[in-house]
This record gives structure tokens, C-alpha cells and sequence, in this order.
């Protein structure tokens, strides 16, 4: 009976580690080009910059930051946005 | 179904070495093919070591004591839920529930990941399935859970006296699936390392398993010092043991980690710093099982002895050295992108935060490897008493308390004079004011001087953080008052989860100093009629009362308890003799309250009547479990979903990149 069990199990796992590589073509697209990835990155240090101005704004409102030092922050978030769009336009 | 389960498992171990080689070869090669089977071979081993889980609990729960593991563990008169719980009592049943954990993570990293995280993925599984591998082959090579006896005895041997208690059902599950966790987060960073995405792709990635490990890491921690509590019978929940200091030490990192990770977040900062943490996190998880499991420090916790503690040290010393390699080749890319701005900003407080909290984690695993090292150099070992941790950590936690109400009231970047001293007056108001309360209640040391009033500041900047949020809200976004903190809240879980989360930890502070300062206690022989009088307490010992179980030889002392003269109910510990193993054990009596404890334990019956009693009065102890809870409902909260999160998950819609795919078609 052990026998039979063991002799079951490595036939299914024989069948399912086996199956990709006797069926190949299907894992294509399953690791990530190159092209995807640079615009990946882009999008995602706009999401983080984005976050980050979101953040700011709301330190400012809860007063942990002074008016000048708000503003300065702000202009700095904003023109790190416009160079990220910069590269985003590039790559497209 | 014993056999069975130890093929599964050597099904297992090929599949995981298999998943591991396979899946680098894959990456490093683009080829998708091999990529799929390669995790087609984690879910075999997610389902086999399942199986081989699933046969000992089979094995245990039907009592088949021809296997050593369940003679050794059980017996015929332990409860069913002890009975399951012997599936970590022992070495290779624990080392099970590590492999079957890791195993279940991996799956749950290739789910997280079908349509992300696409590069880092293979690597993080390669990693995962090496460190599973480890483990798998220690169980079929060194430690069999399934080996079985020559003969079968009518009986087992029997859970330990001192695990038959509903601690065994939780602490140990909890501080695995911590231990476990940090591998996940881990094995990001190395992921991180050998593709050389070094952003914050690991960090999103690997941001949700951190807060996981940490808080069952945590709450694991709390729950030992809850049980060492209510069952060891010295008074107290915290004894500086090895094994004690080896769950706490890659909490303090992972605690430093988890904080450190939103300085690269938002100004990609401390990269360098950042991977450091989470080796060192990991390598110290290993640690820690290491000294559990492999003996490798005497401690009352260690489990066992034999060569597993000499294998993990080499695996620790292996991880070492894979990932201090890696770290070295990528040292110019993990250059900051920004320099600290000021000296007073929240970027150098969580730089300050990464030295406190690794500095007491470095103290304590000095304090734990120096009676080891002792041994080693001479004949005999030296014992390092907790005083020498006491004195060491106690000033380290008091300057990360200060930090913990210093850093919400600093904003990014830079911190104006003005700005902080606004802040910061009403938080400096309510630590004067419990100084001079405590002062003016004849209190002169100075320890409880600073201590109690630092906890004032932070919880009053923690309350200060939610009026301003709740005002801005009702202010700005027109909520009424009564929805303006939930929304607050949840508009922003991984802060205000956060600031809940440090509430906790100060009540838990709170707990702990009161207990080091002010616990009082007193002993003594009493005969019946005679009194022993501790912190306001009167115990009059009225008798004994015996009884037995099926198990067990129970002795009580009968206590009146009269408080301020007034009468107070009765209290009763009892001495326990566990007839299967022949071992005595106390059982204490306890009375817990918000304000103190009363803890009293029977020492000795002796044969002309007379008890030896110790009673303790403990001082806010309550609130060191209250604080836990409610530092594991802030992480909970921290742990949700955030509409931010979902924002960068999704940051290549389909639309933009079947638009890029046909520009460069």
C-alpha cells in the first residue's frame, strides 16, 4: 500500500514539474522584457513621488511644517514629477 | 500512513533543491518554460509537506506510539489539544512545522505575484526553496519524525510538566510563523541583490510579510512572558534566558527594519542600511532556532541538544556570507539619492532609531554568547545575570521611547525651530506635569523620574498626532467629529496603524517599569491561623485541601486575603505532581487587576501542616498583555490594504502597456 502511495505521488509530481517543459511555449511573457521593465520603473518612482507630495501636503496641514519649508518641498516633489514624466515620454 | 509521510517529505526535499536551481536557471535565461515548472515543483512540495504535516498530526491524534516521536511526547492521558501541540514540541516535529510554514509562504509568494514582480519572483522563490531544502533534508537526514520504535510500548512517555498548559497551544505556533516570516522579506532582498533591482520594488513587495513576521515575532514574545509568568513561579515574565533573547534580538532589528525601510521609501535613503537590517533579521531568526532547537546555549527553554544547532550555525554562517557577497558587488548602487537636509528632521530620528534599536539588539547578543565564549577560553562558563541587561537596556529602550514621541512632531526633510517647538509643548507639558506628580508623591529615584514621565511625552505627541489629523479632517474634508478618527484612520492605515501601534508599546513600557521599580514581595512559613502581609495584602493561611485527577496529585493552600484591613475573597496555589513523570510543579495562585497583581506561590507542605508561601504585589502588569493587544490591532491596521498601495500595485494598467508593447512592435 506505502508502495503504491509513493509510487502515485512521484507520478503526479513527475507529471506536473514535467508538463511545462514537455508542452514549452506556454510560459512566454512569464518573465518580464526589458521593455516593460524600464517603463515599470518609471511608473512606479511616479507613484512614490506622488505618494510622497500627498504626504507633504498633510504634514503641512497638521502643522509639522512651516510655510516656507512647505513650498520649497512642494517645487522640489514637482520638478522631480516633471523629469519622471520627462523619462516616461522618452520611453514611449 | 507514517511511511507515507516520510516519502512525502522526501519527495519534498528533491522538489525544493529541484524549485531552487531551477528557478535561478530560469531568470538568468529568460526561459518561461522553466520558470513554470520550476513552480509547479513549489506547489508539489506545498501539497507533500502538507501531507507529511497531516500524517504526524494523524500519528499523534490516534496515539500510534510505535513511533519514537509520539511515545516521546505523549501518553494516553494527555488532552487532544496537548496532544496536537506535541507536533512542536519536539525538535523534529518542530523542524516539520518549519518546512511545512515555509513551504505554504513560498505559495503564497507565487499568488501574491501572478501578475507582478515578475523579475523578482523567481529569485525570491530560488531562496525560499534553498532555505526549505535546508530544512527538509535535516528532517529526513538527521531528525525523522517518523522514526519508528523496535517495539511498541502501551504508553508514552508524556508532554513535559511544564508545557501541559494553554501556552503550548499558542506560543510556540506564533513565535514559528514570526521566525518563519522574516525568510519571505529575506529572500526579497537577495532577490533585490542578484537581479539588481534595488528601488523599492522589494520593499513594496516584501512590506506586508515584514509586518507579518514582526508581529507574531512580537506577539510570540509577549505570549512566552505571559506563560513564564502564570506557570514558572518566580514572580516575574522576563529572565534575560538565551532562548528568551534570541526571539527578542530579531525583533529589536526587524522592529529597525520595518522603519528604515520607509526612509528609502520616500527619500531613497539608507538602501545600504536597509539590506543590512534584513540579513541581519534573518540570520538572527536562524539564531534564535538555533538556540531553541539545537541546544547550543544552556537555557531553561532549550529544547534539545545534538548536532542540529551546529548545522544551523553553519547555515547561518552561509547565509552570511552569501549575502554580505552580494551586498559587497552591488555597494555603488545602493548609494543615497538625497542627503540628510538637517540634523532635526524625521529622516535623521529614523537613522537614530536604526542605531538605538540595533545597538540593544548587539548588547543582548553579547550578554547571550558570552557564557558560550567563556566556556571556550576557560574552564567553566561565566553567567551574565540580568542585571547586566537591565543596566545595559534599560537607558537604550528609554532613548527609543523619547525618539518614538520626538519623530511625529518633526516633519521630512527639516524641522523649523518654531514648528517643533509648537509641537512639542503640549507633549514637554504632560511629561513636567506627571514629573512633578510622581515628585510630589515622594518619588526620588530617578530612573521612574525619567521613565514614566518619557512614556507621558509620547503618548500625549501619539494624541496629539490623532486631534490634529481628526481636526484637519473635519476642517478640510467637512466629516462631522464622531466619523473624522475612523476616517482619519483609514484613510491613512500604515501611519495611524503605526501611531497605535506605539500607543501599545508604551503601555507595554508603562507595565514593565512599574514592575522593575515597584514590585514588592515577601515569604514565609506559615502554620493555620498565621499571616504573611506583602504591599498592602494580609494572606492568612487557612488549611490545606488535597485531590487527585487521572494524572495528577493536587496539594492547595487555602489563603484569606484581606486588603487594607478589608476582607478580599481567598486565594489558593497549589503544588502539582504529574504521576507520569514523577515531577513536582506549582501552580501559582494569581489575582490580576488594572492596578497591581497579587501572585502567590506554595514553596513547600510540610508534614506538621505548615506552608512555605512567597506572595509578589505586581504593579500594572495587566497592561504589558493589554498594551500587546493593542499593539497587534494597530499592526493589523497598519497590515490592511491601502488605497496607496493598490495605486502602485496597478501602476502599469493594461492600457499603457499594450500601448508601449505596439510603439515598439
Amino acid at each position: 500500500m506505502v508502495v503504491f502511495v509513493a509510487l502515485l505521488m512521484t507520478a503526479a509530481v513527475f507529471a506536473l514539474v514535467g508538463y511545462p517543459l514537455a508542452r514549452p511555449g506556454r510560459g512566454e511573457g512569464e518573465l518580464v522584457s526589458t521593455d516593460r521593465r524600464e517603463a515599470e520603473d518609471i511608473l512606479a518612482r511616479r507613484d512614490d513621488v506622488n505618494i510622497a507630495i500627498e504626504e507633504l501636503e498633510f504634514e503641512f496641514h497638521l502643522g509639522n511644517l512651516s510655510q516656507r519649508d512647505y513650498k520649497e518641498l512642494r517645487a522640489r516633489y514637482r520638478q522631480h514629477t516633471d523629469d519622471i514624466l520627462r523619462e516616461l515620454e522618452a520611453v514611449q | 500512513m507514517a511511511d507515507v509521510g516520510y516519502v512525502a517529505l522526501s519527495i519534498a526535499f528533491v522538489l525544493a533543491v529541484y524549485a531552487a536551481i531551477i528557478s535561478l536557471i530560469a531568470v538568468r535565461s529568460g526561459q518561461g518554460d522553466l520558470w513554470l515548472s520550476a513552480r509547479n515543483a513549489v506547489w508539489a512540495a506545498v501539497a507533500l509537506t502538507s501531507v507529511a504535516s497531516a500524517a504526524l498530526v494523524y500519528a499523534l491524534v490516534t496515539r500510534d506510539f510505535s513511533l519514537r516521536y509520539v511515545a516521546e511526547y505523549t501518553s494516553r492521558d494527555l488532552s487532544m489539544p496537548l496532544t496536537v501541540s506535541a507536533w512542536w514540541a519536539g525538535q523534529a516535529g518542530s523542524l516539520l512545522l518549519w518546512s511545512w510554514l515555509l513551504a505554504v509562504f513560498a505559495g503564497v509568494v507565487l499568488i501574491q505575484n501572478r501578475r507582478q514582480n515578475k523579475e523578482l519572483t523567481p529569485y525570491t522563490i530560488a531562496v525560499i526553496m534553498a532555505v526549505l531544502a535546508f530544512f527538509l533534508g535535516i528532517v529526513i537526514f538527521a531528525d525523522n519524525p517518523f522514526e519508528k520504535l523496535p517495539a511498541t510500548p502501551a504508553d508514552g512517555l508524556g508532554l513535559n510538566p511544564l508545557l501541559q498548559n494553554k501556552g503550548m497551544l499558542y506560543h510556540p505556533p506564533t513565535l514559528y510563523l514570526g521566525y518563519v516570516g522574516f525568510t519571505v522579506p529575506y529572500a526579497y532582498a537577495m532577490a533585490a541583490l542578484m537581479s539588481g533591482r534595488l528601488g523599492n520594488e522589494w520593499i513594496h513587495a516584501s512590506r506586508r510579510w515584514t509586518l507579518f513576521a514582526w508581529v507574531f515575532l512580537g506577539a510570540g514574545n509577549l505570549l512566552g512572558a505571559q506563560w513564564a509568568y502564570t506557570v514558572l513561579g518566580w514572580g516575574g515574565f522576563w529572565g534575560w534566558d538565551a532562548v528568551e533573547n534570541a526571539s527578542l534580538m530579531p525583533w529589536l532589528t526587524g522592529t529597525a527594519f520595518l522603519h528604515s525601510v520607509m526612509m528609502q521609501q520616500r527619500r531613497g535613503m539608507l538602501k545600504f542600511w536597509n539590506l543590512a537590517l534584513i540579513i541581519v533579521t534573518f540570520s538572527l531568526c536562524l539564531f534564535g532556532t538555533a538556540v531553541t532547537r539545537g541546544g547550543i546555549l544552556s537555557s531553561v527553554h532549550a529544547f534539545s541538544t545534538g548536532p542540529l544547532g551546529w548545522a544551523l550555525v553553519g547555515l547561518i554562517g552561509a547565509v552570511l556570507l552569501a549575502s554580505l557577497w552580494l551586498l559587497w558587488r552591488r555597494m555603488p548602487a545602493l548609494r543615497s539619492e538625497h542627503e540628510l537636509d538637517s540634523f532635526v528632521s524625521r529622516e535623521s530620528s529614523f537613522l537614530f532609531n536604526n542605531l538605538i534599536l540595533v545597538g540593544a539588539a548587539f548588547a543582548i547578543f553579547w550578554g547571550t554568547i558570552f557564557p558560550w565564549l567563556s566556556r571556550a577560553v576557560q574552564a567553566g562558563s561565566i553567567t551574565v545575570e540580568p542585571a547586566f541587561y537591565n543596566r545595559v537596556t534599560g537607558p537604550i529602550f528609554l532613548a527609543m521611547i523619547v525618539l518614538m514621541g520626538l519623530c511625529p512632531l518633526i516633519g521630512w526633510r527639516k524641522a523649523s525651530r518654531e514648528n517643533l517647538v509648537r509641537s512639542a509643548l503640549i507633549p514637554v507639558a504632560a511629561a513636567l506635569a506627571v514629573a512633578a506628580l510622581l515628585y510630589g508623591q515622594g518619588v526620588r529615584s530617578p530612573p521612574a523620574l525619567l521613565a514614566f514621565p518619557a512614556m507621558a511625552f509620547v503618548a500625549a505627541a501619539g494624541l496629539q498626532e490623532f486631534y490634529r489629523g481628526v481636526r484637519v479632517r473635519v476642517r478640510g474634508h467637512g466629516d462631522s467629529p464622531l466619523w473624522a478618527l475612523p476616517r482619519l484612520v483609514w484613510s491613512n492605515k500604515p501611519r495611524y496603524g503605526g501611531q497605535i501601534v506605539h500607543l501599545g508599546l508604551i503601555l507595554i513600557a508603562m507595565g514593565v517599569a512599574s514592575y522593575f521599580m515597584y514590585s514588592t514581595d515577601a515569604s514565609g512559613v506559615l502554620a493555620p491561623g498565621e499571616s504573611l502581609s506583602v504591599g498592602g495584602y494580609e494572606l492568612t493561611f487557612n488549611g490545606i485541601e488535597q485531590r487527585s485527577t487521572e494524572s495528577r496529585d493536587i496539594v492547595a493552600a487555602n489563603l484569606a486575603v484581606t486588603r487594607d484591613g478589608e476582607p478580599d475573597g481567598t486565594i489558593a496555589p497549589e503544588m502539582v505532581l504529574f504521576r507520569n513523570q514523577q515531577s513536582v510543579m506549582a501552580d501559582i495562585g494569581l489575582r490580576s487587576g488594572l492596578r497591581e497583581d497579587l501572585y502567590v506561590v506554595l514553596n513547600s507542605v510540610g508534614e506538621d501542616g505548615r506552608v512555605g508561601i512567597q506572595a509578589f504585589v505586581n504593579p500594572l502588569v495587566t497592561w504589558i498583555w493589554i498594551g500587546g493587544g493593542v499593539m497587534l490591532a494597530g499592526t493589523a491596521i497598519a497590515f490592511w490594504p491601502d488605497r496607496r498601495e493598490r495605486r502602485v500595485a496597478l501602476h502599469l494598467p493594461e492600457m499603457e502597456l499594450r500601448a508601449l508593447e505596439a510603439s515598439r512592435a
